[in-house]
């Protein structure tokens, strides 16, 4: 390409564009799009790293499990339950809403094995999700990261939740039966 | 030495073009969430074994209804935004991904209007 001479474009104004310029900006240009655009593509950059064998960062199943990674996990798992929850809660106030006979069908589920066990489950996820939603929110405030308090307040979490919980059932055993 | 124009760290959207709203959106509601999802285990309590009538009674009670119409809001807004990172994170196929976002969308709209509506009525005709 050295020396090799690009023919001249005359613009409206007379002037002309450097078409040697150009050439030797763009490739630049397109090779830094493609290097973004493969970043932002998850699999096809673990795909171009496995093919080039560069190391690859250990995946979810290596890990030994600790109480901070547990609770971290629990709190979006637990998140998901809770929203399965909310809709339970919609359903409730709906029948309310709609009378006796919606409220009766609400009730059936509720008390139906399945129901009890879906509500369990609510419960169980809206009460840790609180609890370790506030630790979250301590967190955001800069505080709690040492991995001794961590951890203390991780198992606090875990315990305290399903203490409650069964706490909760005991006052309420009928909220399954309504 | 930064290349941000004043305006562009004034605006403090960054590169997503959304700022920390979404990050301060989530922690807002999680704040608000807290009594609420107290109350919630409260009446869960009260009204367990309750019939019909009496369920309809205590729904009907002023400070019940906006405290059910707040979670409601806050709920179905904080589960929407929960659920959109949840999806974001592990679904990788475009197609999926919108589907499920429109869906996680739809279906939180739609609960929050049935929600309101069903406490409204119960709140009105007592």
């Amino acid at each position: 390409m050295k020396g090799a001479s690009y023919p001249s474009a005359a613009q409206a104004d007379g002037t002309e564009i450097d078409l040697g310029a150009l050439r030797r900006t763009i490739p630049p240009i397109c090779a830094g799009f493609a290097r973004d655009s493969e970043r932002f593509r998850g699999d096809h950059m673990a795909t171009t790293n496995e093919a080039k064998g560069r190391p690859l960062s250990p995946h979810v199943g290596i890990w030994r499990w600790s109480a901070t990674m547990a609770t971290s996990i629990f709190h979006r798992a637990t998140g998901i339950a809770a929203s399965v929850g909310l809709l339970m809660v919609t359903w409730f106030l709906v029948a309310l809403a709609a009378g006796p006979q919606a409220f009766a069908t609400f009730s059936a589920f509720a008390g139906h094995w399945f129901g009890q066990l879906v509500l369990f489950g609510f419960a169980l996820s809206i009460i840790y999700h609180l609890l370790n939603g506030v630790r979250h929110l301590v967190w955001d405030g800069g505080k709690g990261f040492g991995v001794a308090t961590a951890t203390f307040w991780s198992w606090f979490s875990i315990v305290l939740s399903v203490v409650l919980t069964l706490g909760l059932w005991y006052l309420a055993p009928a909220t399954i039966g309504f | 030495m930064s290349l941000r124009t004043p305006l562009s760290r004034v605006r403090g959207l960054g590169s997503a073009k959304e700022g920390a709203h979404h990050w301060i959106v989530q922690r807002a509601t999680a704040i608000a969430l807290v009594p609420l999802v107290l109350l919630l285990l409260y009446g869960a309590v009260t009204l367990a074994g309750q019939p019909y009538e009496a369920a309809r009674a205590y729904l009907a009670n002023p400070f019940v209804a906006v405290a059910s119409v707040l979670l409601i809001f806050a709920g179905f807004w904080h589960a929407r935004l929960g659920l959109q990172e949840v999806v974001l994170d592990y679904i990788h196929k475009e197609s999926t991904r919108v589907v499920l976002l429109l869906l996680i969308n739809f279906v939180a709209f739609a609960g929050t209007a049935l929600g309101f509506l069903s406490v409204l009525r119960v709140y009105v005709t007592g």
